[in-house]
């Protein structure tokens, strides 16, 4: 116990030197907790958000850009399908649910998203506040959306063409709210959910001429894609086939999709971690030069420890827990640097809407960045351990 | 007791070596380590601490033979036996007094003895002190601690290196007193390397020895030791 009170005493003895030690090393772990919660936060939203779909079915075009835009909510969709081909999908005997989701418009940057009930329930999600609609043009919103645009139940508004903030306003079709999700951690706290029967209504209402206008495109509806689930795992060997093969749409796994995009995101994370790793080894470096010019600059005050009985390993353990205190100071500052560097890329990137980068994480991944601090403060504290080991008392009696 | 018997040692090149002069140091007493730089003062010091092992010879520290032990076994015996002041008084910057004093328990490996730091420093004149960092201790006021340190085991040779350099004659005077009333008050041995002859006047003129004591001299002059008594 003392040996630690001891050896923090040493560490701080000369603040410049420990601070920037600290700081250098907190540098480098800080970019190693940074990758490491990044890449949990997306592995985490993906998970949240993917449970449970098995396939995504929807315009051709790109089947990641499907998955992002009708499952994440991070792209624009590649295009309509009839909902009569939809329909058909739910005769499948290899489908079990099919979800429809139609996209087009946005309130002051947040989806739009026509679909059923059962989108609210594949995410188990449950009101804080009112119902679920059950007329068009009653909205659900998520707990996000409410919060950061202080929405309540009653309130009306006006959704805008787009996906993004600034399309032209549907001025005629106002939503009413009538129900406010409670956080559920899903891609529906920051969604405003609502019949796709709205979808249909805003988007008729604003482009029909006329009554008999409206009764083709009435006859003509399409939905954005649908999320289905299997009847059985062994669907997924046929059934992205037979749509691909026998129908105008497509359809993606989002399993096999997110691992493409996980492996390309993969390519830039090496880059960063090699990068990081390069800081670290500065940072073991910079460790080794301050414990080494301290062990000699101390050699004498080491000495005496020696001639007051103290043995070697003594001293030596001294200096391996000035690096100990090093690296256990660096890891908790790395983490916390860690942690706002995310916060600050999410708040730069305007990521914290999609969810992928907000809020704190813990993974259990984090484990690494101590253990990374111990072994390279404990590993750059090696050789001045063995000079503090090696100190001569007859050095000290001979120095005057 | 200190008794030292045909004692050589040789540097490991065994080209310079030092033949020491025999001699018994009665427990309590004073010994005075005499001569010039690189007569082997400090190497006779070492030799006491049981740092070094002799080439050749005897020597026995109060009961304890200086040759053929471990080193763990030595560095235990140096924390109960040897109480050490060097000249450059090593108090460590970044502890306080009282840590300074506390390091030694942690050295020896004992459970810290809040009362017995205490006790020390108190004795020496220094409790106020206990708080304050060495930088903030005048030359006296650091000598004195250094003191409190290497007596707070109550060992039973305390070794002085050079005690009196580059102090003034007043100063001088009151090192020396101090020295011998702690080894006097702890019942050590004390040995004082130096090549300052004040120490030896200071003693001869202010008796300062007690009923029980007497001053012996170890002259060191390199390649011709002579003692006297």
């Amino acid at each position: 116990m003392r040996t630690l009170v001891f050896a923090w005493r040493y560490l701080w003895a000369r603040p410049m030197a420990a601070t920037l030690n600290v700081l250098l090393l907190s540098l480098g772990l800080a970019s190693i907790a940074f990758l490491l919660l990044v890449s949990n936060h997306v592995e985490r939203a993906f998970d949240r958000d993917l449970a449970g779909i098995d396939a995504v079915v929807g315009a051709k075009g790109s089947p990641m850009q499907l998955i992002l835009s009708g499952v994440l909510h991070l792209d624009v969709p590649p295009g309509n399908v009839p909902l009569s081909a939809v329909k058909a999908l739910q005769k499948n005997p290899l489908v079990a649910e099919v979800i429809p989701i139609s996209l087009g418009d946005n309130f002051q940057g947040y989806r739009i998203v026509g679909s059923s009930h059962a989108y609210i329930q594949h995410y188990q999600a449950e009101l804080a506040q009112g119902r679920l609609w059950d007329k068009p043009m009653e909205v659900v919103v998520g707990a996000t959306v409410a919060r950061k645009l202080g929405l309540v139940i009653g309130q009306s508004f006006v959704g805008s063409h787009g996906l993004g903030a600034g399309g032209h306003a549907h001025g005629e079709n106002a939503y009413t709210i009538v129900g406010i999700l409670a956080p559920s951690g899903s891609v529906l706290d920051r969604l405003i959910v609502t019949d796709t029967a709205s979808v249909w209504k805003v988007h008729e209402d604003y482009t029909a001429v006329d009554e008999e206008d409206r009764a083709a495109m009435e006859e003509e509806r399409e939905v954005t894609m649908a999320l289905v689930r299997y009847t059985s795992p062994l669907a997924a060997m046929s059934f992205p086939r037979w749509v691909n093969t026998t129908t105008e749409m497509q359809a993606a796994a989002p399993a096999l999709e997110i691992s493409r995009l996980l492996h390309m995101l993969g390519l830039g994370t090496d880059v960063l971690r090699a990068f990081a790793g390069m800081l670290l080894l500065t940072a073991g470096l910079s460790v080794f030069i301050a414990l080494w010019t301290a062990v000699r600059e101390r050699r004498a005050d080491l000495a005496l420890l020696r001639m007051l009985g103290a043995p070697p390993t003594k001293i030596a353990a001294l200096l391996l827990t000035e690096a100990l205190w090093l690296g256990l100071v660096s890891s908790v500052v790395g983490v916390l640097l860690g942690q706002a560097f995310v916060g600050l890329l999410g708040w730069f990137l305007g990521l914290d809407n999609s969810l992928l980068l907000g809020g704190l994480a813990w993974p259990m991944e984090l484990a690494v960045v101590p253990c990374l601090a111990l072994g390279v403060s404990l590993g750059a504290a090696l050789l001045p351990a063995l000079e503090a080991y090696r100190s001569n008392v007859l050095q000290l009696l001979q120095s005057r | 007791m200190i008794a030292a018997q045909g004692l050589q040692y040789s540097y490991s090149e065994a080209i310079h070596v030092i033949n020491f002069p025999d001699i018994e140091v009665a427990q309590g007493n004073v010994l005075l380590l005499q001569g010039p730089s690189g007569s082997g003062k400090s190497t006779w010091l070492a030799l006491v601490a049981g740092l070094v092992a002799p080439t050749a010879g005897s020597m026995e520290v109060s009961g304890q033979a200086m040759h053929g032990v471990g080193q763990m076994a030595t560095d235990a015996w140096r924390a109960k036996t040897i109480g050490f002041l060097p000249q450059k008084l090593h108090l460590s910057a970044a502890l306080t007094v009282y840590q300074n004093l506390a390091l030694v328990f942690w050295a020896v490996g004992v459970a810290e003895d809040g009362l017995r730091i205490n006790a020390a420093l108190n004795a020496l004149g220094v409790a106020e002190l206990a708080n304050r960092l060495p930088s903030q201790l005048s030359g006296g006021q650091a000598q004195r601690v250094a003191l409190a340190r290497a007596v707070l085991m109550q060992p039973k040779v305390l070794l002085v290196d050079e005690p009196t350099a580059s102090l003034d004659d007043q100063a001088a005077s009151d090192a020396v007193t101090l020295l011998l009333s702690t080894a006097h008050a702890n019942g050590a041995t004390l040995v004082i390397a130096t090549h300052d002859a004040r120490v030896e006047a200071v003693i001869n003129q202010q008796s300062l020895l007690g009923a029980s004591q007497s001053m012996q001299r170890l002259n060191l002059t390199g390649s011709s030791p002579q003692v006297s008594v």
